[in-house]
């Protein structure tokens, strides 16, 4: 604490106080009237011993918020002071008094001597009157700190439940009913928020947005984030449509001029599907994704029930297949083709189209060098790819294998006449597994079981998204 | 659904590091401990989670990233924090000054009734501000939500608080001369914040508590008191408010701030106590659990140290304490704990440590009371050392490094009376001369009395 005064040898410490009611500011000294800056400070208004100022602390033994300090006083009644000549009607509920609760108190100290208010050092100037109550010598006042921190809320929502209690949204969430969605707010731009996905220790699924400068709060059912016009302004047409059946309904914006801070993706996570097998996840990411620097063009229509998505010539599209498995089995086996990318299409009528297959890679933040192929059922083999994985020695691991993200780009006029083409699926292939861990003494059976242990076959509704084939076990 | 690799920054350290965190039967330690001496290896560190498992992902902590249209000059934490402000602010201390003047000290739904530009001013009137204090919101952010294309966030200049018209710069875009009727918030309104005691702990490059990492999730209606109480107890620092506004206090051995020698005895008696913390805080066997999964409504992860074992290498040296502790105080008791802001296994170990420091012995309490002219200065935090010889131990004197926990001026009898805490964490160094100064000398003498 900085004294604004430096105390003479013997001067004497005199406390002062401002009491900040409606019409006035009392100016009161305890004990010893002293005048600063012209003013006076009155020391017939507070009594004898009335002064308290009680105990700061802190609890030692774990960290915490400090106790809320209190400052007690007393008015007496036979006060010159021209602002309380009328005693035990000057507060309310005398008739025409004043308002004495939460009022401000301040409390500060000045050596005797003193000439000038800015030598007065404030203790604390935060009390305000909880309380006061009066006698026919006193009126006493009781004040603490007031603590503006127990006012604030600040926001949350969780996922549906069974009743709308207008503050859960998320309707076909069945395997979280009641659960918490986590809250994410601050400040986002695009660049800000496509950094979050690739530190995957925090996963944003499913999560509430909240954009700090836009006031936008925007939800997901399971995991979304919206980017659309310029800046920071969230999308506020509903990202997630669904239909009977099952089918998930994705409305990305079909803007056209993406600009560097255009980006729109959704990722859907399908919790249940008909056969009880769905467990997985499709995204549909467009814009700038990591590591890449020119513009996407539009795509018109993407899973509306046709069953493909359309690539005109030169565009690409994204897909982020993400899922989880029960990996204590093993780990895939480093063979080229013991991990494979198979890219299915719809037959458009044209003799030839070219893609070329890129796989994101999270420890160097780029992609994959372009695979090219045809679209007639060809395989990308990456199982002895090691450049990707980081040790580089090590085989792919199911949990990068499930949250793989992929690049199909429409290539066909570099080769041939340009023409559309209709990616129908995407499945990565697993076709050979290295059964490597049998449980040790210590280890729990649950976790290190390879008997029990269980690959789940996953795709999406509409056959869109991964498939675990060929599990030799 | 995380990436267990990322999750240990692929692996790219030293096993040493990750000795810290992993349990020391876990395979990934074999493989790291071969791939370091240059022997091939098969990785076999495939822990699992079915699907079923899959914990729920959870998030904390907040982003701050100046945009392009924000103005350097109204981001503190671009100004002040020195971190990436492409992550999340995860560092407490910045968790919970974000949180006063972001979300606390903040004024939304504010609807404008008139706007002009006026002598290199914009002008904004808005008679829902709830201030009529003239200059209130000076140096306030003004959030603009009227154009989501430009012109974000400005300092409000000026403030006239009989007409409730805010002073903008005229060069800001929002809102338009003329117009009336958009939404706007103001932030950042007078926290009186002592930031240099939050840059002390949160500082990216020297804070003490910088690489302290803190994350959850908001899932109930809860004031924000509850939630800064929560990450303060879970990172040991306090949070005061005081004359110098909120301040931040660490348990981080650090510089001294003063001695205390004139103790002003009552009565002709010296009242002074060395006392310890009591006995029954003494602990032997620590388990921590972390990482708490709202999906699985579960922690995931827990480390622990008892005189039998250690879970995680980090904690080695201090299952011998654990040992010395039970044969010197006769004492085998259990501390458990679950940590609801930890997701860190860096923070949790770093936590666990203090815990274990403040168990495993008592620490000195003492008290003391002095005049207002020479200890007024001294606040709740303060490091400080006491020079009593003729009453406190040699071992004590001068010597050890207290912590002030608590303070009350006395008015009626004109003294200030301190609480201290011997700092569980004592400094390296604390520069003591090798002889006592002179000042420090006649401490007898200066003892004053009052009948």
């Amino acid at each position: 604490m900085t004294l604004n005064q430096t105390p003479g040898n013997d001067n004497q410490l005199i406390f002062v106080l401002q009491v900040f009611f409606d019409d006035v500011t009392l100016k009161l000294a305890y004990k010893q009237n002293i005048t600063l800056s012209s003013v006076l400070y009155d020391s017939s208004v507070l009594a004898q011993g009335s002064l308290n100022i009680g105990e700061t602390s802190i609890n030692p033994s774990f960290g915490g918020m400090s106790d809320i300090s209190t400052l007690s006083f007393a008015f007496t009644r036979n006060s010159s002071n021209e602002y309380l000549s009328n005693f035990k009607d000057d507060f309310i509920p005398g008739t025409s008094g004043r308002y004495a609760i939460n009022r401000l108190v301040r409390v500060g100290i000045v050596w005797e001597g003193a000439t000038n208010e800015n030598q007065i050092s404030w203790i604390n100037d935060y009390y305000y009157i909880q309380d006061f109550n009066s006698n026919k010598d006193y009126i006493s006042f009781d004040c603490n700190e007031l603590s503006a921190l127990e006012k604030a809320e600040l926001p949350y929502y969780t996922v549906q439940k069974n009743v709308d209690d207008c503050m859960s949204y998320s309707t076909s969430c069945p395997d979280n009913n009641n659960v918490a969605i986590p809250l994410l707010y601050g400040l986002f731009n695009t660049q800000t928020f496509s950094k979050y996905y690739p530190e995957a220790d925090i996963n944003l699924a499913p999560a509430v947005l909240i954009n700090r400068d836009t006031l936008e709060y925007v939800y997901a059912s399971h995991q979304c984030e919206a980017f659309t016009g310029s800046g920071f302004v969230f999308d506020d047409r509903p990202l997630l449509e669904y239909r009977e059946g099952g089918w998930l309904i994705i409305n990305p914006a079909n803007s056209a001029g993406l600009s560097e801070y255009v980006r729109e993706s959704v990722i859907l996570q399908s919790t249940k599907a008909e056969d009880e097998t769905l467990i997985g996840k499709l995204c549909y990411n467009r814009g700038y994704l990591s590591g890449k620097k020119s513009d996407y063009g539009a795509i018109a229509a993407l899973n509306t029930g046709a069953g493909f998505v359309t690539i005109a010539d030169t565009e690409t599209v994204s897909i982020k297949i993400d899922g989880s498995l029960n990996s204590g089995v093993g780990l895939p086996g480093v063979a080229s083709t013991d991990v494979r990318i198979l890219p299915t299409f719809v037959d458009n009528g044209s003799a030839d189209e070219y893609i070329s297959v890129q796989y994101f890679d999270p420890n160097t933040g780029a992609f994959s060098t372009p695979a090219i192929t045809s679209t007639q059922g060809v395989y990308v083999n990456i199982g002895n790819d090691i450049s990707a994985k980081n040790p580089a020695a090590l085989p792919w691991t199911f949990d990068q294998l499930t949250q793989i993200e992929i690049l199909i780009t429409n290539i066909t006029s570099t080769y041939e006449t340009a023409t559309p083409i209709y990616l129908e699926s995407v499945t990565i292939e697993v076709n050979n597994i290295i059964v490597q861990q049998v449980a040790p003494a210590n280890y729990s059976r649950e976790l290190y079981n390879p008997i029990r242990a269980e690959i789940r076959a996953m795709k999406l509704a509409n056959s869109k998204g991964m498939i675990i084939s060929d599990l030799r076990i | 659904m995380s990436d267990k690799y990322n999750k240990y920054d692929n692996y790219t350290k030293s096993v040493a590091y990750y000795e810290q965190f992993l349990d020391k039967n876990d395979p990934r330690l074999t493989y790291l401990r071969a791939r370091e001496a240059g022997v091939s290896q098969r990785a076999n560190f495939s822990q699992s989670y079915s699907s079923s498992q899959m914990p729920l992902a959870i998030t904390g902590g907040r982003t701050f990233k100046p945009d392009v249209d924000l103005a350097d000059s109204v981001s503190w934490a671009y100004n002040r924090t020195t971190q990436d402000l492409d992550t999340t602010i995860q560092t407490p201390g910045y968790i919970i000054e974000s949180l006063l003047r972001e979300e606390i000290y903040t004024e939304r739904d504010l609807t404008y009734t008139g706007c002009l530009n006026d002598a290199g001013y914009k002008k904004v009137q808005c008679p829902d501000l709830k201030s009529s204090e003239d200059d209130y919101y000076n140096g306030a952010y003004f959030i603009n939500h009227i154009s989501a294309t430009q012109d974000f966030v400005t300092t409000i200049l000026d403030y006239d608080g009989t007409s409730k018209i805010i002073y903008l710069a005229e060069s800001f875009g929002n809102p338009v001369s003329g117009t009336t009727g958009g939404v706007f918030s103001i932030s950042n309104i007078n926290p009186n914040i002592n930031t240099s005691s939050f840059d002390l702990a949160g500082n990216a490059t020297n804070g003490s508590k910088k690489d302290w990492k803190m994350a959850n999730s908001i899932i109930a209606k809860t004031s924000s008191d509850d939630i800064i109480s929560a990450i303060c107890n879970e990172s040991f620092i306090w949070l005061v408010k005081d004359e110098t506004g909120y301040r931040l206090i660490t348990d981080e051995p650090g510089d001294i701030d003063g001695t205390l020698q004139y103790h002003i005895a009552g009565k002709g008696k010296v009242n002074m106590k060395v006392s310890y913390t009591p006995a029954d805080e003494i602990c032997t066997d620590f388990k921590l659990h972390y990482y708490y999964s709202f999906g699985r409504q579960s922690y995931l992860k827990e480390i622990s140290v008892s005189p039998k074992h250690s879970s995680v290498a980090g904690l080695d040296d201090y299952q011998a304490i654990c040992a010395s502790t039970e044969t010197n105080y006769r004492i085998s008791k259990k501390w458990e704990y679950s940590a609801d802001w930890i997701k860190d296994d860096a923070t949790a170990l770093a936590y666990l440590i203090k815990i274990i420091k403040r168990h495993t012995r008592q620490l000195l309490i003492t008290n003391f009371v002095g005049d207002f002219k020479n200890h007024l200065k001294y606040i709740i935090g303060d490091r400080i050392l006491i020079y009593m010889p003729a009453i406190v131990p040699d071992s004590v004197d001068y010597t050890k490094v207290f912590q002030i926990y608590s303070k009350k001026l006395n008015i009626n009898n004109m003294v200030i009376e301190f609480g201290l805490i011997e700092m569980a964490e004592q400094p390296d160094n604390i520069n003591l001369t090798t002889e006592v100064p002179e000042d420090l000398k006649t401490e007898d003498e200066d003892l004053f009395f009052i009948e």
